[in-house]
């Protein structure tokens, strides 16, 4: 499936290891949340090219102590109306200063690129149903975010009001 | 020659900012629906996208939900609603529940011509519909009410300018409904929503918000828990993420029917949520405070008070006439409140005539108001959860003068609060998810009731009609409530008493059995005779309730059957 | 064993138009029309179905969305659905007398006492 990137279709480099295929001496792979464990046991430390793949129904706490382990986190879109991936990546890039690739996959929307890019995804698995044009008009189909610290580049917020003292508590009519 | 200007009301006004922000959200939706009609995407797919913008398709045709934030809007604004039911629709519009206005009879084709039009007086549809965070409602007499501690308005624009489209909220598991209220006397009824804010003070005399969570109606109705009872302001937005993000990871996604925060924070327990909630709260930044701070210092310099006139609270020619005629005594009791400043006073136009539609309005009823609203209230109205509008800021003074007004409307019905008052969702007439209909009723029980000594007489009734479980008219916080059912093919009618959306809110109770659609009226008449008899001096209608329980009532309506 | 005399009941093709959102009837040649009284009757559901795979076409032209089957009988001469919901969205709000959907000398109120 074509990855967009940066608002281009780049090469994927990465591989989704296959349910009974042995993580050893392997690289650039995405593993299950599930076989985590399993695969850090025996995966050399200092190697890179270490990626999760995370169900969207799983709390990503428990991703907390390893995500410097991963280039990338993968996240999942059931149906493009289950908006978990979204809280998902939020946790993981805001809360947890994630640094690597978040990707989505799965049944997602031109429409909610945008979105997606305000809230830490940075890379997109699409199916081919929609032209490349067609999703990164969406990045910024409306420029202008209330969202402060959800901004991605491109993205308006409000210029801060003029500097000077303002009241302890708001002032009310 | 005299050109009319329409004073510029106190509330917020839209910046380039909020311009640029829903002029391209009309864009995009004008390209949503090209998109869908040459099947780029599939109506499953475009379906979650109007919603978004308000337009449901109903029983007859595409109805159109505008948003009026917290219920606030300008004379200027009235007159294009006016102009919009007339050129886009068949003349009128309605007064929803949540403080918005619905029609009933819009084409898809002509969606974001009439959003470009509300664009140009800064209004929307935006996230009036669809599983996102909805209009954020409250207190209709909101910064005029004598017994509010202080405006709530800021804090709701505040709450809206962070909701709309938010990126990690707006794939939420179901719809998500927030109210807030600056007055002890709660009219915004925030112990049933998703989240409730209620203004209050703290031991130190600061000025704080109380958060409830998971009330609702609908088909399992509950009074929210408080999961924090007292929160600074400046906490307000990052505490409300932690809400949401708890309820967007955690919230039921396998049943629409157990999908509203009410579930969770019931299967949850109160404790366990409020846990999840502190801890999603400690996690987040905090960077966004002192920004929020900052925003709702510009908000509320929106908000500042009208330039009021010195004048004197007791006025002898509305005192005279109060005396000497008895339907302005009777409206005066019923349509007005009082107000904060001395010599001025709020006023309801009720739009429920004896027989009418509920909460329907022509366009000629509306450029009404607003005409009144540019002469009488500094060109601002409101929209009432009881469908109503309401002048908040009239000169008592001027009293006479706007009753007149609103009589040649027919908008001065003195039944505000009282059982002729009805809250009724459109029903079967109009609504595609109805098992019911909910009008018809509505108009037996108010032609019923017509006399208006009569509903003086039996004084502060709640009646509140829902054609289908989806409680829409809200039957459930209803002092007498009717739910409309299908039972065999045919249109039949449960009574609860009891329900109560005020401080100590309650949920109606079933009283017994049914009734067809030619019984209702009469047995809610023999309801509230019941209540005429046994009710002790002074007494009003939820108050004997409580007092008495269902015992006399059942017994009125069922003993001899 | 097939019964060509079998008793069975009544149907027309219902949907709404996509751009208009109106309630329209599929009629005799393969159209949309805006009033129950031009709807083709079909007898039977087997023959409702068949009318159904057709206007399903127009589903996918965008044209109208929703299409699906609603039961009818006859009133006076008049094809009436059976069903009050089917009713009202047929014939216009009960409460509007003024907005009824089909021509005049029509009352709306009527129909739904049954």
């Amino acid at each position: 499936m074509p990855v967009i990137e940066n608002n281009r279709i780049v090469e994927d480099v990465w591989t989704h290891l296959e349910d009974r295929d042995s993580a050893r001496d392997r690289s650039m792979i995405i593993v299950p949340l599930a076989r985590l464990q399993e695969v850090l046991a025996d995966w050399p430390a200092g190697h890179r090219g270490l990626g999760v793949d995370v169900p969207n129904d799983v709390d990503v706490d428990q991703l907390t102590p390893h995500l410097a382990r991963f280039d990338i986190v993968t996240l999942n879109f059931p149906g493009f109306a289950d908006g978990r991936a979204f809280s998902q990546a939020r946790s993981i890039r805001h809360t947890d200063h994630y640094g690597g690739t978040i990707r989505a996959r799965g049944s997602f929307l031109p429409d909610q690129y945008g979105f997606l890019l305000q809230s830490g995804v940075d890379s997109f698995e699409v199916s081919d149903r929609f032209a490349l044009e067609e999703w990164i008009r969406h990045a910024d189909a409306v420029p202008a975010t209330y969202q402060r610290d959800y901004a991605t580049g491109g993205l308006a917020t409000r210029p801060f009001a003029e500097a000077g003292a303002w009241p302890e508590q708001p002032h009310y009519g | 020659m005299n050109v009319h200007v329409s004073p510029e009301p106190n509330m917020y006004r839209y910046d380039e900012f909020d311009r640029s922000f829903v002029d391209a959200r009309v864009a995009q939706f004008r390209d949503q629906v090209a998109r869908r009609l040459d099947g780029t995407i599939t109506e499953d797919e475009f379906k979650p996208m109007r919603l978004m913008n308000g337009l449901y398709h109903q029983l007859h045709a595409y109805m159109l939900r505008v948003a009026v934030p917290y219920g606030t809007m300008s004379s200027r604004q009235l007159n294009v609603l006016a102009d919009i039911a007339d050129k886009y629709d068949r003349g009128y519009g309605h007064w929803t529940t949540r403080q918005n206005i619905q029609y009933n009879w819009i084409k898809l084709e002509d969606t974001a011509d009439i959003l470009d039009r509300l664009a140009g007086v800064e209004m929307h549809a935006i996230q009036t519909s669809g599983n996102c965070i909805r209009n954020t409602t409250t207190d209709a007499y909101a910064g005029a009410a004598a017994d509010e501690l202080a405006d709530p308005r800021p804090v709701c624009e505040l709450i809206r300018q962070w909701s709309s489209l938010h990126p990690e909220f707006t794939y939420l598991p179901r719809k998500f409904k927030i109210a807030v209220t600056g007055s002890p006397n709660d009219r915004a009824a925030v112990r049933v929503h998703d989240i409730g804010l209620r203004m209050h003070l703290n031991e130190q005399g600061e000025r704080g918000w109380e958060v409830l969570v998971g009330g609702g109606q609908g088909r399992t109705p509950m009074v929210a828990v408080t999961v924090r009872d007292w929160l600074a302001e400046a906490d307000l937005l990052p505490y409300l993420t932690a809400v949401m993000r708890v309820y967007n990871l955690i919230g039921r996604r396998d049943n629409k029917y157990k999908a509203r925060i009410k579930i969770l924070v019931h299967e949850m327990g109160a404790e366990a949520f409020s846990a999840a909630v502190e801890k999603e709260f400690a996690d987040a930044q905090m960077e966004t405070v002192e920004v929020d701070a900052r925003e709702l210092a510009r908000i509320s310099s929106y908000f500042a008070a009208p330039a009021w006139e010195t004048l004197a609270a007791f006025v002898p020619e509305i005192e005279e006439k109060k005396l000497a005629d008895r339907e302005f005594r009777q409206w005066l009791a019923a349509n007005t409140a009082a107000h904060k400043v001395p010599g001025y006073t709020i006023v309801n136009a009720s739009f429920k005539p004896a027989g009418g539609i509920p909460g329907d309005a022509t366009s000629g009823q509306m450029r009404a108001v607003a005409a009144l609203a540019d002469k009488y209230s500094f060109g601002e109205v409101r929209v009432t959860h009881a469908q109503n509008l309401t002048l908040p800021h009239v000169r008592t003074s001027d009293l006479i003068e706007v009753w007149g007004e609103l009589n040649s409307q027919g908008l001065a019905e003195a039944n505000i609060g009282l059982i002729g008052d009805i809250i009724s969702c459109p029903g079967l007439d109009y609504c595609a998810l109805a098992t019911a209909r909910s009008i018809p009723v509505a108009q037996e029980i108010s032609t019923r009731f017509a006399d208006i000594k009569r509903q003086h007489d039996v004084g502060p009734l709640k009646l509140n009609i829902s054609g289908c479980i989806n409680a829409c008219g809200h039957h459930h916080v209803g002092h007498i409530g009717i739910l409309g059912v299908d039972k065999k093919g045919k249109e039949f009618y449960q009574i609860t008493l009891g329900g109560s959306s005020a401080e100590n809110a309650s949920i109606g109770k079933i009283l017994g059995p049914g009734f067809g659609a030619d019984e209702i009226a009469g047995a809610v008449e023999t309801v509230v005779d019941t209540y005429l008899n046994v009710r002790e001096q002074g007494e009003e209608f939820l108050q004997t309730y409580r007092h008495l329980g269902a015992a006399p009532f059942k017994e009125a309506l069922y003993a001899s059957h | 064993m097939n019964d060509v005399t079998e008793d069975c009941s009544e149907y027309v093709v219902t949907a709404n138009e996509v751009l208009s959102g109106n309630t329209v009837f599929r009629s005799a040649d393969e159209t949309w029309v805006r009033g129950i009284d031009g709807a083709v009757v079909l007898k039977c559901e087997d023959t409702g179905f068949v009318a159904l795979g057709d206007a399903q076409k127009d589903e996918q032209a965008n044209i109208v969305m929703g299409a699906y089957l609603v039961e009818v009988s006859r009133e006076s001469g008049a094809i009436r659905p059976v069903h009050i919901r089917e009713r009202i969205r047929a014939l216009g709000p009960t409460v509007r007398a003024d907005l009824a959907q089909v021509a005049q000398g029509f009352s709306t109120r009527e129909v739904v006492d049954q």
